[in-house]
This record gives C-alpha cells, structure tokens and sequence, in this order.
C-alpha cells in the first residue's frame, strides 16, 4: 500500500485494473462521458481527474479509494456537481449519481443514496406529508447538501438540515465502508454533519423527515430604486418575526438573455423570498409590511406544497461558472445595510449577478442534542455574493467580492457556512469551522484517512497546520 | 511643644508637626538643640551652618533664620520665644523633658543603673521607652554635616549600649525570644562590636541553641581576623570555653532579680571595645512627601503578617519609601528586624540570587540551605528547599516581629521568584511582612503568578507609588542643593521630570553653576547624561566596565577588566560613589549602581561593538577566575559579546551552563539556557547538524518539563514543529513528538497546561506531510493519538495508536516502534477495559532493546502501576510503584515520581491506611500543583474517597472553585450523606441531564452520583 508510482505521470496506472474491481465504468480523458461526468455544475472549476468512476454501489466507492491509496492519487467525489473544487494533484473521481437508492420508511425516516436529489426525495415524501430540509435550490443532492450543514428556505423553523441526519454510510479513506451513528462510529457521525467530505465518500444518509405538506410563501421582485427601502424595511423587519418565518432579499443583477423575465433582465432588481410554516394566513399577516416596501415589478405570494419549495429562491439549475463570496454577520445594524448599498445598491457599479442576505437564527442557532461539526451557529444574517466567472467580468467580480467582504467585516462573525463559496484554499476552509472542530476533523482525517487520499480533506489539514 | 532629633529633626506642637524652614534655619535650630541650656556662640552656628570660609555678610542671615525660628517657635500663649539671644550667642531655653534627646539620655543613664542593681523589669521598662524615641539616625536630614557627626557617633554607642543593656534585661526576666532577635540585630548591625557578639551568643545559649552560639563566635573570630587581623577578646573567648564546658552559670546569666537571689557570680563581661566608626550612611535626604502612602504601607505591615506591593517606573520611589516604611515599622515595634534584599538587573546572575542574601542575613549558610537535600526524593528536592527556607523565616519569624523588603522583584530569577510565589501562598503560619518592590513593565508568567498570589492574601495592599507634585519637587531639590527654588522652576522640573524623585534628585545634584546657569534640561535623561559628563574620564571608563559587568561588580573582577591596578581602581571608585553614582552593595561583596537608570545611562553610552568588546574582554576575565557561578557568567558574557566572541565558543558556554544547572537541579535556569543555546546554535557560520539543534531544543523541552512548565513545553514543541515543517526536517518533527510523548510521565500529554488544542492542531495537520519518513510518521501518530486520548469515541485513539505500531513495526526502526508502543499504552492509561492489552504492550516494550529505554521503564512501571491496579492485582501494583519510585528518583523524573505519590496513597487507602493514605494525598497533592499538570479536583477527590471510607463524607467542605468537573457530583453526594434527600435528589438529576465528554473524571462522576442514589435508598 505505498505510492509506487510517479504521481504526475499517469500514464502508467493500472486503470484497467480498476475497471476489472468494480461494477461501474471507469471513463479516461478523450470521451464525451468523461466530459459529461467530470465538468461540476460551476464550470469555473478546472475538473481534470485520471479517470472517472461511474460508481455504481458502495463497493465500487471502496476500490477507488483503495486504488487511489496504492498508487498515490487523490479521490474527489461529485454527485450533481454543486460544490465542487480544484484538485492540485492527480486524482480520481468518484461519481456517485447512479447511488440512486430511495426508500421512504414507515418511520417517517429516509433512505437516500449519494446520487439522488433533493426534488426526487421531496416528491417521493410527499405523499406521506413529509418532507426533509432541503435547501433553496432541490436540484442539489441530498448527501452533499447535508455534509456541510444546510441553511434551506425555511431554515429558522426546522433548522440545519445535518441535525436531522440519523445515520450515513460512508467509505473512509482506508477503503473501508463505515457506517456512522450516534452511536455507532460517533466521531465519524460527528464529523460528517458539517466536515463536507473531509472524513470519506458518504454512499447513503438517513434522516429524519417532518410532517410538512406546504408552506406560505413565494418571491416578488422590488424595483431597483427601491433597493434602500427594502433592505432597511427587511433589516427592521426580520427582528421582531417569530421562528415561523424565514426570509431573504437578494440584489439581481440579471443579464438580458433568453429565458430571464423582462422585467428582470439587464436591469436592477430586489428580490424578496418568504416561507411561513403554520397558518397562511397568519403567514400573509406577517408578510404584509415588507410588501409596502417598493414597486413590486414581478412575483406573488401563495401556499405552495413544499415539494415545490424551489420556486421560493428560483435558483439556476444549469451549469454555470461562477464566483462566490460568503460572510456571516453577528448583527444587521443601519450602517450594515448602508454599507451594503454602498457596494450593491442600485448606483453601484456592482459586477454581481446577485448580492444575497438571509435571514439566520430561530431554530440554526439551536445547538442539535448530538453535537456536529457544522459551528457556525451564531451567524445571525449569510451574505453571498454570485457573479460570473468569466473575462472579463472575473476580475471585477473577485475584487468586488472581496471589497463587499471587508465592508461588511466589522460585523461579521469571522466565519462562512461550509455549502457557500466552496473553495480549496485552507484560508477560505478555516473560515468555515471554528478552532476546535479544524482541530478535531483534521484529527479524524489522520484517524480514518492513513493515505491522505482524499482531496477534501487536504485544505483542512493545512489550514489545521497554519491555526 | 516637642523637639526631637533622634530622626530628622521635627517639631511638633500638640501633636502637629510645625514647619521649621528650609536646610540652612532648621541647621541653626538643630544646632542650638544639640547644646540646648547653652550659650552657642554665634560663630559656631555660622561655622556649622555656611562652612568655615563663609563671607561676613551671613551675619545678617544668620539673624533672619533666628528671628524666623522665634517665629514659628513661639509659643502661642506665651510671647516669649525659647530663642534667647546672650552674647557671644544664642541660647535654646526648654524644659527637659521637652527634647528627645535628653529624655533619652535619661532614660538611657536609669536603665544602666538598674541593670547594675539587676532590677531587670525596671531597666527593660526604661530602655524600651528610651529606644523608643530613635525615629532614624541622628539629624538625618542633616547628618552630613560634620558638626553633626561626632555627636551622631557618640549616640549611637549610647543607643547600642542601652540596646544591650536591653538585651541583658530581657534574659534576665527570662524573655529569651524578644533577647535573642534584639541581641541578634545589635550584632548584625555592628558584626565588630564585641559586647554585641557576646550578647548574642550568650541569648543563643540560652534560647538552647549551643551550636549555634558557637558558630556566631566562630564568624565573629573569622570577620576580626579578615577585616582588622584581631583575635576575640578574652572575654568572648572565655565565653567560648564556658559554652564548651556547658557551664550552667551561663544557663541563669544574668542572673535573677537581685532582691531575690543575691550573689549570683556573673561571668565575665568584656569591655566595651572602642566603637568603630560609624558606616556611611546610605540614604543623606528624608522622605519628601508620601505621607499617605507611608501611612498606607505602614498600616498594612502594622499586623506583622502584612504583604506590599510598591509598584511604579524606574526611579519613582519605591525602594525610597519601602526603606522608610520599614524603618518606621521597625521603629514601632520593638524588636523588629528588616531583612532588605535586592534584585540585580542581569542575565548572568545565579539562580537563588535574592533567596540567598535573605538565607545570609538569617545567619544561615546559602550553600547549606539550597542545596538539594540527597536524601530526598528527586520530585521532593524543591520543596525540601522551600520547607527549610520556611522553616528559617518560621524561626526568625517566632524570635522577634520580621520583615523582609525585596527590591526590584521584576528582576528576581525564576527560581526564587517561585519560591516568594509559594511563600505567598503558603505563609499565613509564618508572622512575616513582606514588602515587595517591582518596576512597572510586562510581567512574565512567574512574575504575574507571584503577584497574583501576593494579592489573593488576605489583607495585602497593592500600591502605585505616585509621582511627587510641584511643592514636593521643590522641596526636594531645596534639600539635596542647600538652595531654594522658585515656584515657576519646581513646575517646569515637576513637568519634565513627570515628578520622578530621580531625576529631580539627579537635577538638584548638579553643579550650582549648571543649575543656576541653564534651564531646567527639557529631557529627562539629559540630566544623567550631564550628570556622567562631568565626571573624569577615567571614572567613566571603570563605570561602563562596571555597567557591563552587572551588579553586584566585584572590584577584583572590573579590576581584571580595566586592567588598572587595585590602588588606582578604589580611588575611581571612590571618586564614583563621591558622586553617588555607585555605592557598596547592602549584604553582598562588591558593588553597585546608586540606581539602576545610571547603569542603564553609562550602558547607553557606550557603543554597541565596544558593549561586545567589554563582554568578551568580561568572559575572559571570568574565565580566569573561580566562583560557583563562574560558567553562568561566562556564558552570559560569551553570548553577550556575540558576533565578536566565537559562536562555537559561546555555545560550549552555554551548554555548560545548562548542564551545570541541571546539575544543581535547577531546571528553570537548565531550560533558559539550553534557550540560549538554540539561539547560538542558529548564528554558527555554518549551519549545524539538524541532529544536534534537535538535541538542543529536546533537552530543553525536558528541562521545561521537568520544571513543571507544561503549557511552554507545548508552546515550544509547538513552535519547533512549525520551524521543522517550515524548513522540511521531518526527522525533526518526529523527533519532538517523540520527545513530547515523555514529558507528563504514565498521564498523556493532553494532560499538561492550560491548553494542549494548538499543539494538537499541528500535530494532525503535519501528519500527512511527514508520511514519507516512516519513524517521523509513527512518532507523530503515537503523540497525536495520546493527544487524542479524551476524543468522545475511544476508536480515535486507538486506531492512532494501532497505526502508529503499524507504521513503526515496517520502518524497523526500535525507536520509532518503542514511541509507538509507548504511545499506545499511554492511549490505554486510566482505561479499564484496555488494561490487560496495555499489559501485553508495556510488556512488548520492555523487551525492545531502544535509546529511551531507561526513561520508559520508569514510564512503565507508572502505567503497569495503574493497569495492574485496575486488573486488581494489588501486589503487583505495589511492587510497580515502588520500581517506578526508584527509577523516577535515578532519573530525575519529577513529573513521574508526583503520580506515583497519587498512586502510593490509593495504595495505603487499599490497604485500609487511612491516616497515611491521607498523608500521602495531601503531599502528593502539593508536588502536583507545582507542575502545570492537569489538575481538576483530583485532590477532592482523593480526599472524597478518604472519607466515604471512613464514614466521615458528611464533614467535607462543599466542593470550591477548581473542582468544576466533579463539584456537583461531589455535592449531590455529601449533600445525600447529611440526610438532605430532597436535595440530593435534585442535584442527581440535575448532574444526570448535565452533557459532558467522556474524560477521566466521568467514571469517577457517575460512581460518586450511583453512591449518592444507593444512600437515599
């Protein structure tokens, strides 16, 4: 089990050796699949593995990793390839879209496999009048969505989504399949809530789900003008609503393409998302102040069936290059707000697709009864700003990005949620945990990782070093 | 209306003290009042007041001070004034008992008398009241002056003999403690005085201490021999024999009351020898101002037992006003004693330095009293030496009212300033005052723990000493220069100076012409800077070798320095302390700076290549010579003079430094300067070996371990393994871990200071990076899965330690395997249902012939100890313990031999010992807190298992601060065995609700809440 062979020259690796181990294909540079499969959703994000495993069930996520100990590579895995990061040494990917097994169980509990997404679990619950804690965009697999916490559209009242994980199979970088519990490998249980692939390739999770048939809710757009009404009306707002309500407002930015409303296209917009879990009508009674705030120029609000729970932030659903930029803030006083106006509002020179605030606190603040590595609970307000990756905007949406981050940096709480702005930096990866659990999952990727196979792990690693 | 001399001169009408004026009017009065009832002739005054060669013209002052003194000392009914004038002069008219001098004197003359009549309650009742009146030395705001001397030195001897005849009337009413520190202060006041010595072996004698009555003649023979060539007196050596011979007339000396028992034959007494001359006194100015603060100090020292803190800048006052407040205490009480001693502000001063001069002025032998006991365990060895420091302060303590100054603590070395830290927390049995001085400035780790503990006695007073305001500034200058200052100028030096009695001093010093002609220097420094100008070059020259000596210099060595000769050196020196830029050390041989910014003056002064040049020339002169410190100093001097001295040089110093020190057992000072090492290592002209620098930073980390220091051993391995990844030494990284594995003994090192979390952090951020050298990486596993050892899920550590065995065994390295092996059983220490595999482990380990082995035995024997005792094989575990003891102690494993205390007492409680076991915990206890172990309630709950087997759980205390892991437990438990079921049941439930990790506590928690359930039934 030892690196015999040259890790850059990969022209020497057993490949076919692989392909004989497993079930699922393996795929090498030059095919069309290999494109299909390596390219994740943000298209910025150099993906140039080996080889691509097609993995088709849990054993084959094990010889992968097995393989890639033996010979000295690095394994980074994707689903629907949301999160995805640039990988300095050759690698392998593990593809988990085929882990597609569903099981709705009699105790309200879920079985879902790495490849499957939020929308096909939603829908697949909902004749049950259950439902999971998805997150704004459904089209996001369930597993990666879950290692790195969850903050979803109705995040203050049901809370993070890892906290009702109940248990995961997970192939660690010793190859070996584990299976984590609060009871059963609680370290890895721990870890795995928050740590994103830090400690292995997780096959399946269950969880918990909530009798949640629908929700009060929907987005309308504000005109731009009325960008510094709105925010300030929101930040007044957002104070004295109970944990029923969960809201955002995002600054768009939408360029005039195909498919983008005409309202919205190439101008300024403020958008306004809202989720009321409970009585619609105490929903709409709540909501009615915010609705003054502006000239509404696009959306509505109704009871949706929470399967449709995507229509409240509307997210992109094809690939795109991207370039994000992520803070929490401790606080949202009047020249918070200001200064994001400054840099966001409507007579800004903003180079951002979308400079997005939501609403914390309720039930994220609750500390779940088994403790995670998702820390970043004293986040009161998630900022994130999207713009394209692309020349020649990349450049002015990277410095923007940053500018916005240190306007905002005296009441920032120092740190980021783990599903935004994913990044390999171990500078931007220290942001996401606290000391304590750096220290801890950096520990567990010793523990369970004796190769360093897997790519995720790194940044934490050398962030852990430079503590 | 009162006039005293005996201090400086006051007047005090009904208990006001009343202005007298300036230098010049108060030298009339003062002369006037030294022959009061007398006609002064006019010239006489003149003479004693404005010298001999006065102009005419002060006459005329001279009538402007009288009739200025007539004013203020008239009477206010009374229109006549005590200033009469009869020619040829004037004449002071008050009754006698209005002038402390003469009530002394008379009193003085009625003690003698009835010493003679040997009406011993009589003559200590008089000469208590008589020395009562002594606030300080005769005049002491004029002593200098010569008119004033001769009378000074006349009374004093008048004071010392009615001391004696004090000391003789105590022994004869049988008061031998309050004699014996009387007679002990009149002889160490004056060691030549022969009828002092006497006294004081005679009170030794009687207090049955016979040896060391015989050892005080002994030093007293040896300082006649050394300073004046003499033999004692007959008496003293008749004396001598009669103490040989146990006479027992010495026993009763001096005898009973006379009405009673007459014709007891007294021994000889000697004559009194004629008296020396006086010694220079070293402070010529009363206190300027800090009343309040001379109030407050001396409030908090009124009980004996008070503790102070003088804090402030550099040359503020602080050593001014603790010297003051301690005369007046001493003044106060009768029979007090002051013990001052000083700080020297200089790296190569030896360990112990100020404890050492405190030893001496006890009468105790330093070597004697430091030295590591060789009985004594190896652990035990510093609190041998704290006991027998206790115990001499106790003795002192017990003789007689004692305080003890320590001047400049800021500069104390660590290891006495651990001690003053221990004293402070441990002395409330001891009737001691302290007063501590400490210059403002960051304060270290050790510095802060004394202050922290200093501040947490009961009653100790912290105080910033204040700057001086313009007035006092005024008035300041006007009594160091003779001449007034106006207003205007007091404000502009007041400003400038910041009301730093220092530099005012330093300023009113100066020439008259530099004073009158310039204005006030607009820095502060200047003043110095003037003030050293206008010395002789050559004068400079000895003092900038002085000042890169250190202090205390000793003129042998700035001798060999300067290269002048022994004539031509004192004469300098004694040009230097003219200018009272230096002066003779208090307590020590040598020298030193009148204050420590003239050193810092004539150090920066002096360029930095000519710095190095005198170091070096120092570290030669040093080398030639002998002393016990000699290697501390040239190593300090070497280092000093780097680049100029030869790097390898220096490091050869200061390796033998540090081995010295180990030797001596003083691992504070071993760990500096194996600090110091590192740092030469690194300015070698050509890299060393990585080996050897590793041996370096290794010995170090022991030293710091075996000092106690646990949370810098983990911020030093931390930042060497930061350094070695940085420059990719992984051997380096490996070997640090494997280093770290062996410094808290059988308990894993997560257990050391405050917080391990960064260490952990670069140890599981490192561990990848190392992969490619198999014996670093199983180093690192092994110290990283110990560090894991309290994760909640136990596999964590296991699966470490499993591959660090792994790892080890393919590298096959022994090393590499015996600190993987080690690692695992230390993963196990403490639990139960891995105690039968730890077994096997340590087993594996014993028989692998490695490097560490000696070491890992001892380890080994401590983790056997508590496997064995787990497994319950009690007989095994004892002879674990007492293998470990005997290694720990050949070894010098400090850390190692406290844990096996802890387990020697569970012992002794197994075998139903309980007195011992208690004994045992309470030691053991002690040693624990002066490592930076891990500590958490351990003794409470030692203590808690010793009572419940004794029945006796109702009578513990409720469980304090520093228990906080177990407090509630424990309450819920005591708290069901004084039958509060209510209670007991809800503190039980509460602790059950109560999240916590799994950590060595946990079992001992849910025993104590399972009891506590089993007792409410």
């Amino acid at each position: 089990m030892t690196a015999v062979v040259d890790p850059t020259d990969t022209t020497a690796l057993p490949l076919t050796d692989l392909d004989a181990a497993t079930a699922g294909r393996v795929l090498l540079p030059g095919s069309a699949e290999y494109d299909a499969l390596a390219t994740p959703w943000n298209v910025a994000v150099p993906c140039r593995p080996v080889a691509v495993l097609a993995a088709t069930c849990a054993a084959d996520v094990q010889a992968a990793v097995r393989f890639a100990g033996a010979h000295g590579l690095e394994v980074a895995v994707q689903a629907t390839g949301h999160g995805a990061v640039p990988v300095p040494r050759p690698f392998l990917l593990v593809q988990t879209a085929l882990l597609d097994e569903l099981a709705i169980r009699p105790d309200a509990t879920a079985r879902v496999g790495a490849g499957v997404r939020w929308s096909r679990l939603l829908e697949a619950a909902a004749p049950s009048g259950l439902a999971g804690p998805a997150g704004s965009a459904p089209h996001v697999g369930v597993v990666g969505y879950l290692t790195g916490g969850g903050i979803g559209p109705v995040a203050r009242t049901v809370g993070v989504g890892s906290d009702h994980v109940t248990a995961f199979d997970v192939v660690t970088g010793d190859g070996v399949l584990r299976r984590a519990t609060a009871t059963e490998n609680p370290a890895l249980f721990w870890g795995l809530r928050g740590g994103k692939g830090t400690l292995g390739i997780v096959t399946a999770v269950e969880l918990q789900l909530q009798p949640l048939r629908e929700v009060f809710g929907g987005c309308v757009f504000f005109a731009g003008e009325d960008a510094a009404s709105v925010l300030h009306t929101w930040r007044a707002w957002t104070a004295g609503l109970p944990e029923q309500a969960t809201s955002s407002v995002a600054v768009f930015r939408m360029p005039p393409l195909p498919g983008i409303p005409e309202p919205l296209a190439g101008t300024v917009t403020v958008a306004l998302r809202f989720a009321w879990v409970g009585d619609p009508a105490q929903g709409e009674a709540a909501l009615a102040p915010m609705l003054g705030a502006g000239r509404i120029v696009l959306g509505g609000m109704g009871v949706l069936p929470f399967a449709a729970i995507g229509a409240i932030h509307n997210d992109p659903v094809d690939p795109m290059p991207t370039l994000e930029a992520s803070a929490l803030l401790r606080e949202l006083p009047v020249e918070a707000v200001d200064a994001l106006l400054a840099l966001a509002g409507p007579a800004a020179g903003c180079p951002q697709i979308m400079v997005e605030l939501r609403h914390l606190g309720g039930a994220v603040g609750r500390e779940p009864a088994v403790a995670g590595a998702f820390d970043q609970r004293d986040g009161q307000f998630a900022l994130m700003a999207i713009g394209l990756a692309v020349p020649p905007v990349a450049a002015a949406v990277r410095a923007h990005g940053g500018a916005l981050l240190d306007a905002l940096a005296p009441w920032s709480t120092g740190g980021c949620l783990p599903n935004f702005a994913a990044s390999a930096d171990p500078a931007e990866v220290a942001r996401k945990y606290g000391r304590d659990t750096l220290r801890r999952l950096a520990t567990l990727a010793a523990t369970y990782d004796p190769h360093g196979v897997l790519a995720a792990a790194r940044p934490v690693r050398q962030a852990c070093l430079a503590l | 209306m009162e006039y005293r001399v005996l201090g400086p001169l006051e007047v005090v009408r009904d208990g006001v003290p009343v202005d007298v004026g300036g230098p010049k009017q108060r030298a009339v009065l003062a002369v006037l009042l030294l022959d009061a009832g007398r006609v002064v002739p006019a010239d006489r005054i003149v003479d004693a007041v404005w010298g001999a060669d006065h102009p005419p013209s002060v006459m005329a002052g001279l009538q402007a001070y009288v009739s200025n003194l007539r004013r203020v000392l008239r009477d206010d009914g009374a229109a006549v004034s005590p200033i009469v004038r009869r020619p040829p002069g004037y004449l002071l008219d008050v009754p006698p008992g209005a002038i402390d001098l003469t009530r002394f004197a008379d009193d003085a003359a009625v003690a003698h008398a009835a010493v003679t009549e040997r009406d011993w309650s009589a003559a200590r009742d008089a000469a208590t009241r008589a020395l009562a009146l002594w606030r300080g030395p005769l005049l002491a705001d004029l002593q200098d002056e010569p008119w004033v001397q001769p009378v000074a030195t006349g009374l004093q001897e008048r004071r010392g003999e009615c001391t004696e005849d004090l000391v003789t009337a105590l022994l004869g009413l049988g008061d031998i403690t309050t004699g014996l520190g009387l007679a002990r202060d009149l002889h160490s006041a004056d060691p030549l005085r022969e009828r002092a010595c006497w006294l004081y072996a005679v009170a030794l004698y009687r207090a049955g201490r016979p040896a060391d009555a015989l050892a005080a003649y002994r030093e007293h023979a040896r300082v006649l021999d050394d300073e004046l060539g003499l033999e004692p007196g007959p008496a003293l050596r008749d004396l001598q024999g009669a103490i040989l011979r146990q006479d027992p007339e010495l026993s009763s000396w001096p005898g009973r009351p006379a009405a009673r028992v007459p014709g007891v034959v007294e021994p000889a007494v000697p004559e009194r020898p004629a008296p020396p001359p006086e010694p220079e006194p070293d402070t010529a100015d009363s206190l300027v101002g800090r009343r309040r603060e001379l109030a407050t100090v001396t409030a908090a020292l009124s009980d004996g037992g008070g503790w102070v803190i003088l804090t402030g800048p550099a040359g503020i006052g602080k050593t001014r006003l603790a010297q003051e407040a301690a005369g007046r205490w001493s003044r106060d009480v009768p029979a007090a004693r002051v013990l001052r001693v000083a700080c020297p502000d200089d790296e190569g001063v030896p360990d112990w330095w100020p404890v050492r001069q405190l030893v001496r002025e006890l009468g105790a032998d330093p070597d004697a009293v430091l030295s590591r006991p060789a009985a004594a365990g190896v652990d035990a060895a510093r609190f041998a030496v704290y006991e027998r420091l206790l115990a001499l302060l106790r003795a002192a303590a017990d003789d007689g009212p004692l305080l003890v100054l320590v001047d400049d603590v800021q500069w104390a070395d660590s290891t006495s300033v651990r001690f003053l830290t221990h004293l402070a927390g441990s002395a409330a049995a001891i009737r001691l005052g302290v007063v501590l001085t400490v210059r403002d400035g960051p304060a270290g780790p050790d510095l802060g723990a004394l202050l922290a503990a200093a501040v947490r006695r009961p009653g100790t007073r912290q105080l910033a000493v204040p700057p001086l305001d313009a007035g006092e500034v005024g008035e300041l200058v006007r009594r160091i220069s003779g001449e007034p200052v106006d207003r205007r100028d007091a404000d502009v030096l007041a400003a400038r100076t910041g009301g730093n009695p220092f530099f005012v001093g330093e300023y009113a010093r100066l020439p008259a012409e530099d004073r009158a002609g310039g204005s006030v220097p607009v820095a502060v420094r200047s003043v110095l800077g003037r003030r050293l100008s206008a010395l002789d070059p050559a004068v400079l020259q000895v003092l900038r070798a002085a000042a890169v000596i250190g202090e205390p210099f000793d003129p042998e060595l700035l001798r060999a320095v300067t290269r002048l000769d022994t004539d031509e050196l004192a004469d300098l020196l004694d040009d230097a302390a003219d200018e009272r830029i230096v002066q003779v050390s208090p307590g020590a041989a040598g020298w030193r700076f009148a204050h420590g910014l003239l050193r810092d003056e004539v150090l920066a002064g002096i360029s930095d290549v000519r710095v190095r040049r005198l170091h070096l020339r120092v570290a030669e002169a040093v080398s030639a010579g002998g002393g016990v410190d000699r290697l501390v100093r040239r190593a300090a001097h070497l280092t000093a003079a780097l680049p100029l001295a030869d790097p390898a040089e220096a490091l050869v110093a200061c390796r033998a430094a540090a081995v010295d020190a180990e030797q001596r057992w003083n691992s504070d000072a071993a760990a500096q300067w194996w600090g110091t090492a590192l740092r030469v290592f690194d300015q070698l002209p050509e890299a060393g070996p990585d080996r050897e620098r590793d041996e370096l930073v290794i010995a170090r980390v022991a030293a710091l371990a075996r000092a106690g220091r646990g949370q810098t051993v983990l911020d030093v391995v931390d930042a060497a393994v930061l350094d070695a990844v940085r420059a990719g030494r992984t051997s380096s990284v490996g070997r640090l871990a494997s280093a770290l594995l062996r410094t808290t003994g059988a308990w894993p090192w997560a257990v050391y200071g405050e917080d391990p979390a960064p260490l952990l952090s670069r140890l599981a951020g490192v561990e990848q990076l190392v992969g490619t050298d198999p014996v670093a990486h199983a180093q690192v596993l092994a110290a990283l899965a110990v560090g894991s050892c309290y994760d909640p899920d136990g596999t964590v550590p296991d699966l470490l330690a499993a591959r660090a065995v792994e790892v080890a065994e393919r590298s096959g390295d022994p090393d590499a395997l015996a600190d993987a092996l080690l690692g695992r059983a230390l993963t196990f220490s403490g639990v139960a249902e891995r105690a039968a595999e730890s077994v096997e482990i340590l087993e594996r380990l014993a028989g692998l012939p490695h490097r560490q082995q000696q070491v890992d035995d001892v380890l080994r024997h401590g983790l056997l100890t508590m496997a064995t005792l787990t497994l319950g094989r009690v007989e095994d575990a004892a002879r674990h313990v007492r293998q470990g003891i005997a290694g720990s102690e050949l070894l010098r494993l400090p850390v190692s031999r406290a844990q096996l205390r802890w387990t020697e007492g569970m012992l002794a409680q197994w075998r139903g010992e309980l007195g011992e076991a208690e004994r045992l915990y309470d030691h053991a206890y002690e040693l624990h807190q002066q490592t930076e172990l891990y500590r958490s309630g351990v003794h409470y709950l030692a203590m808690l298992a010793l009572r419940w087997d004794e029945g006796r759980l109702a009578e513990l205390p409720d469980p304090s601060r520093g228990n906080a892991e177990i407090a509630p437990a424990a309450l819920a438990l005591i708290t069901a065995a004084r039958g509060d079921g209510d209670r007991a049941a809800e503190l039980i439930r509460a602790e059950l609700d109560r999240p916590e990790p799994v950590v060595w506590t946990s079992h001992g928690r849910w025993a104590m809440l399972a009891h506590a359930v089993a007792d409410l039934g």
